[in-house]
């Protein structure tokens, strides 16, 4: 019995091994590489100083990956989503967002652009990769707040996320309840002992989208810009 | 093959989705709304299609629409029917069309531009599948020649999903190239292959067993592994086999599984299984008779047995979320017997072991209806999983053993707000007739802290924990059982390299195994309420989900070796 005791206490010794140490093999395994730099950023005010706007550029999103995949016929969208701050606070003012499609017509050799922003879409068209970042990539006054909700003369910043090609929340729920059951297209059935290893292999592919970066912007006071000069 | 209607970009105001896109006022304060709050505005960006002028946003010029071509498909979406394809004649080659690059400045908003872009689908190209046939790739691709593809079609990305959820491909992109005509395209997919051998289940832990002259030895072990091949010869077929160790018995197992037979929606599935196993039974003083000559008293009684054989299904999607299979099953069976008693209760009784001893058969036909609407099959966080199966035996096909079984099982997880899951779940199952002990419900399948018994062998002769005390101590083998669970469940860790997530979780139930005779004559000894033979069970500890399969890390198996039981003994 002293035989067996020992035994028992040696499965237990390596069962708690196991179990603390593969959470924390687990999150070194996803630890972030830290925080990326403040990114630059100009905050304006339009001459009433009602509508607040930033601009900035995330072409370091569109790498040379995303711009092959660019090429290739179908359509890929860049979102831009982001959130105002007063500089030293961490409640938000406003939110905003960009959504940039784009779409290689393998016929015209062009790309379509569709450029929705608050309270507009535009679609617009251009021959060149340089046309899409220069529209998709070069931010350029994206409505921000406005003057009841940022106080004048006060510095903000903004916390964003770019994404290519977002997997929406629908299209995510709708591939789970799928993989949840792949065996009519292939695989092994719930419950069995493949099953999980499909999933997770599939699940692997699944990431929220195909590139993200997320940054924040150095703090500024918004400038406003001089009264038009009157002719005389 | 796209339904969905090209429609013009027009202006129009939407107060509501302008308000949704506009900067908004945050009143609620803290930062751990931001995420939530840019995941909202995201959401409201994608939906929209709403044209509004974007209040004194000094937007650079556009540059206009490149000219339509003439007398080609309904890739601008003008609404114009798109002329039916020419069936079984390629279309004929033609130079290329000399394409005007759209001007360069100035830049115009093209209002009247198409929301979004249709080809008519000249051919699919397969590129980078070295193992895996092309038919097997294609049976997942729900496009075809001739159809008309519209490149915001979900059923595209879906499409891509749906490839690299076989397991066989590591990388899966599509892209269109030009066709041989105008407004045609050809869809390339190129593929990376992965390796499809794949480790799908581990089995180890410890067990109290006997030896085969019924008396009991201290802890040994068991192990077992299950192995894979999801692409055989790239055919998408899945061939795997199973080995299960523990003293003096071995289990083998080889199956296969075609997810579409000979092309169509039905799947079949096979399985060859060999046990040279043995069981436990007896509860106390058990007393071996050789014929009158010899008999001796030991620990338990040990049923040494052997099975051959196999089953032949076929199966298919009823709905989204429902699936039928229907089995046949024929086994060979070869058993040594002893002929002993126990005690049970107060009463010395002899043991039914529930098996034919010497050469005998089974055969028997199963139906599972199965319905599945969980968002993940490892850790789910919601919906539901619920099964009914109902299996007889069929004598004239030569079973000796005549019965049916029904089993019902149901399943439902729920995401609490702080983001643990709840989960609870029911069992109950019934056998009517004389049913083999192996196909029997075993009491270590319902609590936590005996094995449970892998590719058939049981390794255990314990009794349950019995904290009830009540006659569930006499029960090994039932003809009804019943258990209703709950689980609480604490996400620690989400990832998606090897570990996609860790879950540390705790478990408790309620269940209960009996034979027909334990209702009809339960054990003398027992008072009313403890000749209901029921226990409790519980667990804790982590699920991970991994790229090498699931894992369960728990403690149960361990804290069933502690010396706390209450034996079976009125």
């Amino acid at each position: 019995m002293p035989g067996a005791v020992a035994r028992l206490a040696l499965a237990l010794a390596a069962l708690l091994l196991v179990t603390v140490t593969a959470p924390l093999v687990a999150r070194a395994e996803g630890e972030d590489d830290g925080d990326p730099p403040l990114r630059a950023a100009r905050f304006e005010w339009d001459r009433a100083r009602q509508h607040l706007y930033v601009s900035l550029s995330i072409r370091d999103v569109v790498d040379a990956d995303i711009q092959k995949k660019m090429r290739q016929g179908l359509p890929t969208r860049i979102v831009l989503t982001a959130v105002l701050f007063q500089a030293g606070s961490s409640d938000p003012l406003a939110t905003t967002a960009q959504t940039c499609k784009v779409t290689y017509d393998v016929w015209q050799e062009a790309f379509r652009i569709e450029l929705t922003r608050p309270g507009s879409v535009r679609s617009q068209w251009t021959a060149t990769i340089e046309g899409v970042l220069r529209r998709c990539a070069d931010v350029t006054r994206l409505l921000t707040g406005d003057g009841s909700q940022v106080q004048a003369g006060a510095s903000v910043y903004l916390h964003a996320k770019v994404q290519v090609n977002p997997v929406s929340q629908d299209l995510l729920a709708k591939l789970k309840r799928w993989v949840s059951r792949p065996t009519g297209t292939g695989t092994a059935a719930p419950g069995d002992a493949l099953f999980s290893t499909f999933t997770g292999l599939f699940l692997q592919r699944m990431g929220d989208a195909d590139r993200e970066l997320k940054f924040t912007t150095k703090t500024m006071v918004p400038t406003v810009p001089p009264p038009p000069k009157e002719r005389r | 093959m796209s339904g969905a209607q090209a429609t013009r970009g027009e202006a129009r105001v939407d107060a509501g989705l302008d308000a949704a896109l506009s900067p908004v006022s945050v009143a609620t304060r803290g930062s751990s709304l931001r995420w939530p709050l840019m995941v909202v505005a995201l959401l409201a960006t994608l939906t929209t299609r709403a044209v509004h002028a974007q209040p004194a946003a000094a937007e650079p010029a556009e540059e206009p629409a490149p000219p339509a071509a003439t007398g080609a498909p309904d890739t601008w979406g003008s609404g114009a029917p798109a002329p039916a394809p020419e069936p079984s004649t390629p279309p004929a080659p033609e130079p290329p069309p000399a394409v005007s690059p759209p001007l360069a400045a100035p830049d115009e908003p093209d209002a009247s531009a198409p929301s979004s872009v249709r080809y008519t689908l000249e051919g699919i190209e397969l590129r980078g599948n070295t193992k895996t046939r092309p038919r097997v790739v294609l049976r997942y691709v729900p496009f075809r020649p001739g159809d008309i593809i519209d490149v915001d079609d979900p059923e595209v990305e879906l499409t891509r999903y749906r490839l690299l959820g076989t397991g066989f491909f590591r990388e899966v992109q599509f892209s269109l190239k030009r066709g041989t005509r105008r407004g045609y395209v050809v869809l390339v997919i190129d593929v990376v292959e992965r390796n499809t051998i794949i480790v799908n289940d581990l089995w180890m832990g410890l067990s109290a067993d006997a030896d085969n002259d019924g008396r009991a030895r201290p802890l040994t072990a068991y192990a077992g592994v299950d192995v894979a091949e999801t692409n055989l010869a790239g055919t998408g077929i899945t061939l795997g086999t199973a080995i299960g160790l523990a003293q003096d018995q071995l289990a083998l197992r080889v199956r296969f599984l075609d997810p579409a037979f000979l092309g169509s929606s039905w799947m079949t599935s096979g399985t060859l299984l060999f046990n040279d196993a043995r069981d436990f039974f007896g509860n106390r003083d058990v007393f071996y008779s050789d014929g009158g000559l010899t008999s001796r008293i030991e620990d338990y009684a040990t049923v040494q047995y052997e099975r051959f054989g196999g089953s032949l299904g076929a199966g298919r999607d009823l709905s989204v979320a429902t699936q039928l299979w229907v089995s046949y099953r024929l086994e060979a069976i070869d058993a040594r017997v002893p002929v002993a008693s126990h005690l049970r209760g107060l009463d010395r009784e002899p043991i039914d072991f529930h098996i034919d001893p010497g050469r005998s058969v089974l055969s028997t036909v199963r139906a599972t209806l199965q319905y599945d609407s969980r968002d993940h099959p490892f850790l789910p966080t919601r919906g539901w999983y619920g099964n009914f199966a109902a299996e007889t035996g069929v004598p004239p096909s030569g079973s000796d053993y005549d019965y049916q079984r029904f089993d019902v099982s149901l399943s439902r997880w729920w995401e609490l707000p702080w983001a643990h899951v709840v989960h609870l779940e029911l069992f109950g199952g019934a056998i009517a007739g004389n049913a083999p002990f192996f196909e029997q419900y075993y009491v270590g399948d319902f609590t936590d802290f005996l094995p449970a018994r892998v590719l058939g062998l049981n390794f255990d002769r314990r009794p349950p924990p019995n904290f009830l005390h009540t006659d569930i101590g006499e029960v090994r083998y039932g003809d009804y059982a019943l258990k209703l669970g709950g689980e609480y469940r604490i996400p620690l860790y989400r990832g998606h390299r090897s570990v996609y997530g860790i879950d540390f979780f705790t478990s408790a139930g309620i269940y209960g195994v009996a034979s027909r005779r334990d209702i009809t004559s339960p054990p003398r000894g027992y008072g009313a309420a403890a000749r209901i033979p029921i226990d409790l069970t519980a667990n804790l500890g982590f699920r991970m989900d991994t790229s090498a399969g699931g894992f369960v890390f728990a403690f149960s198996n361990v804290l069933g070796f502690i010396p706390a039981r209450h034996e079976a003994a009125p």
